[in-house]
């Protein structure tokens, strides 16, 4: 199905990590895969894989990489501290990958971009024929401007799949799954009164199933699919999972005004830490580390001053009715993704795995 | 632990061979703040790093070219990808030199059991870079269990986990081939050599697992029995932040220490609050190690660690690979 070589572009990620594992565990075989930075190739390690140095700007380590594969996956994209280098990555990126794919005559090119091409406030239903929203969200808009070079590639006759997933969740998931147990567990969620916002988790072997799909279904060359899991939930429901998770008190909920008092509590203890880390963090690192084995309680309070409660930018993204359709990845690939619990209790057995919980 | 006395004698002439990662962040800073050596020599293969060096060293030699350097040193640091390490160091010794090795000394016991009788053959010092026996703290527990401070020595839980982000410029620590294996062999030296260090036993029961899937493991576990009935647990992760926490279970009490905040020490009774056991001071464990092998060499003495210890932590790994099952991560195969 998947050729006799594959190559992954972002492969010491999130995605692209799991892709690998999949495609060796499932299927034996060892992807190769474009590396720019050694230091996070730690999980890609342990399994067989051929590792390129080099990344999607530079022409000559791609073109080693893709030459002689058959199916590209191609998940890298701008993730720096700089926004114009994040969109060159991500575009430029794309272009390289892309071009070179089909120089090299790949029979698959799967693209994974994101929901965040519908920009930060999406209607209410979306499904692909919705339209992009180019906004203030830089991510959203390169991912955007990524989606049309596909598109220009695929007039000259790449095989391009493109795949928007959702809120990605599971084991290694850095911001949905790593970043809230941290925070639960730090006491840094609060349920504000009417935010009642609707999350579409999809978890992390569901959406590589469908890239999987894709590449079996030749109906997916040039389509464009949203991968989100079986229904939507709460965002509430979705946090309440991990503090059942983490044995964590379930958050509170609380009235608006009262979290916006706490904010400002909040506010002036975070920028003087932010000032303090500058200049002083390996001191204050060790004053933490002593507080921390002396008075955990102290240290406890502190993280929830410091770390806790909802941030201003995020009560409008948690407030979202949004649900992504995922009828046309029933349809044409015959997607069916599991229920949200069952992907969480994985998630439960990854997190207690290595600590978290 | 010791100081070199300059006024001794002549410098010693060092010779650094490996100038990447390793060599760039820990070995070339201290290397110029020890007394009693002049680095003469740098040995790598990349141009570009050699370049770099160029400019920032007056040297007698530097070079891609190991024998050419031979007659400008006394003694080297080898501090290259680790299945180097062996050839290397041979052909050091077999010159009279003097080695001071990166950790892993070797990839193989036999390698390493080569190596010893070749120091001891020539006379020659042979030294590893297990730095963590330098901590005050660390010596401190070795103290606190020879001396039965605390009563007996019950068992042990040993757990370091950070993610990955050594700068590796090769990358061979990624390929078995080249590195041996992965976290057990790399950060897991560490804490074993501790261990053994500390319950200098012999080892009944043994049991390893990992999570390598063809490739080198990140997550090792390994329960281990010694032959007074100590036992314990050893975690290592290279793909996730773990409690890092070395916790050593008395009769008395319980000792805890955190390699990530090395300068201090705690004891821990029941339900009291725990004790600081040392006062938080300044430490360089690299600088002490450089300097007792240093020592070493102008006084004949052996040095701190001595290399038949290496060895025994080398044939423990050993034999933790040799027995290996992979470690149950159900979230691979649902």
């Amino acid at each position: 199905m998947f050729g006799r070589k594959v190559f992954i572009s972002g492969a010491t990620g999130f995605i692209g990590g799991r892709i690998a594992e999949r495609l060796w565990l499932d299927c034996n075989i060892a992807s190769r895969c474009l590396v720019r930075n050694l230091s996070r190739a730690a999980r890609l390690a342990r399994i067989p894989v051929v590792m390129i140095q080099g990344d999607v700007l530079n022409r000559d380590a791609t073109e080693k990489a893709v030459r002689g594969c058959e199916t590209v996956f191609h998940c890298a994209f701008g993730n720096t501290d700089n926004e114009d280098l994040n969109a060159l990555i991500t575009e430029e990126g794309t272009r390289n990958v892309g071009e070179l794919s089909l120089e090299n005559g790949v029979s698959r090119f799967i693209y994974l971009s994101s929901v965040a091409v519908y920009g930060p406030r999406p209607p209410e239903n979306v499904d692909e024929e919705t339209p992009t929203q180019f906004s203030e969200d830089a991510y959203g808009n390169s991912k955007i401007r990524a989606e049309a070079i596909c598109e220009e590639l695929a007039e000259r006759g790449l095989p391009v799949t493109v795949i928007r997933p959702t809120v990605v969740f599971g084991p290694f998931s850095p911001i949905w799954t790593v970043g809230v147990i941290k925070r639960i567990t730090a006491g840094g969620w609060e349920n504000i009164q009417g935010m009642d916002g609707l999350c579409n988790p999809v978890f992390i072997d569901d959406l590589t199933e469908s890239l999987f799909l894709c590449v079996k279904e030749d109906q997916a060359v040039g389509e464009t699919f949203i991968i989100s899991g079986e229904r939507p939930i709460l965002w509430k429901e979705y946090f309440d999972a991990y503090a059942r998770t983490g044995n964590a008190p379930l958050p509170k909920t609380i009235s608006t005004g009262r979290r916006m008092l706490l904010e400002l509590l909040r506010r002036p203890a975070r920028r003087t830490t932010n000032i303090l880390r500058k200049y002083a963090e390996p001191q204050l690192v060790d004053i933490y580390s002593s507080m921390n084995r002396l008075s955990p309680r102290l240290t406890h309070k502190i993280d929830r001053m410091f770390r806790g409660g909802i941030r201003d930018e995020e009560i409008d993204k948690f407030s979202q009715k949004t649900e992504y359709s995922i009828a046309k990845a029933k349809r044409i690939l015959g997607y069916s993704p599991r229920p949200f619990n069952e992907g969480m209790a994985i998630t439960a057995d990854w997190l207690r795995h290595h600590e978290y919980i | 632990m010791f100081d070199t006395h300059s006024e001794y004698r002549d410098p010693i002439r060092i010779g650094l061979v490996g100038a990447g990662a390793i060599s760039q962040q820990s070995y070339l800073p201290v290397l110029e703040r020890v007394p009693g050596i002049i680095l003469t020599s740098i040995v790598d293969i990349d141009p570009e790093v050699l370049d770099d060096l160029a400019k920032r060293f007056s040297l007698e030699y530097l070079g891609p070219d190991l024998n050419q350097c031979l007659a400008h040193i006394d003694a080297a640091i080898v501090a290259t990808p680790n299945h180097l390490h062996f050839p290397l160091c041979k052909t050091l010794l077999a010159a009279g030199k003097d080695v001071l090795c990166e950790k892993p000394i070797t990839t193989t016991s036999d390698q390493c059991r080569q190596l010893i009788d070749l120091a001891d053959a020539c006379s020659l010092k042979l030294a590893v870079s297990h730095a963590r026996r330098f901590y005050r703290a660390t010596q401190r527990i070795k103290q606190i269990i020879d001396g039965h401070e605390l009563g007996s020595l019950i068992s042990f839980e040993l757990i370091e986990g950070t993610i990955f982000s050594w700068p590796t410029v090769s990358g061979f620590i990624f390929d078995r081939e080249q590195s041996g294996g992965g976290v057990l062999i790399d950060m897991g030296v560490h804490l074993l050599d501790l261990l053994l260090w500390w319950c200098p036993r012999e080892i009944v029961h043994l049991n390893y697992q990992d999570d390598c899937l063809g490739g080198v493991e990140a997550y090792s576990k390994i329960e281990i029995g010694f032959s007074d009935g100590i036992k314990g647990t050893v975690k290592i992760s290279r793909i996730s932040v773990l409690r890092n926490l070395y916790t050593l279970h008395f009769e008395k009490g319980s000792v805890e220490w955190n390699p990530y905040y090395p300068k201090t020490l705690y004891l821990l009774r029941g339900h009291d609050r725990p004790i600081r056991l040392i006062t938080p001071r300044k430490e360089d464990p690299m600088r002490s190690l450089i300097s007792d092998f240093i020592h070493a060499i102008q006084h004949d003495h052996e040095p701190f660690i001595p290399a038949q210890d290496t060895l025994n932590v080398i044939q423990l790994i050993e034999r933790c690979y040799q027995t290996r099952e992979k470690l149950s991560l159900e979230w691979l195969d649902k």
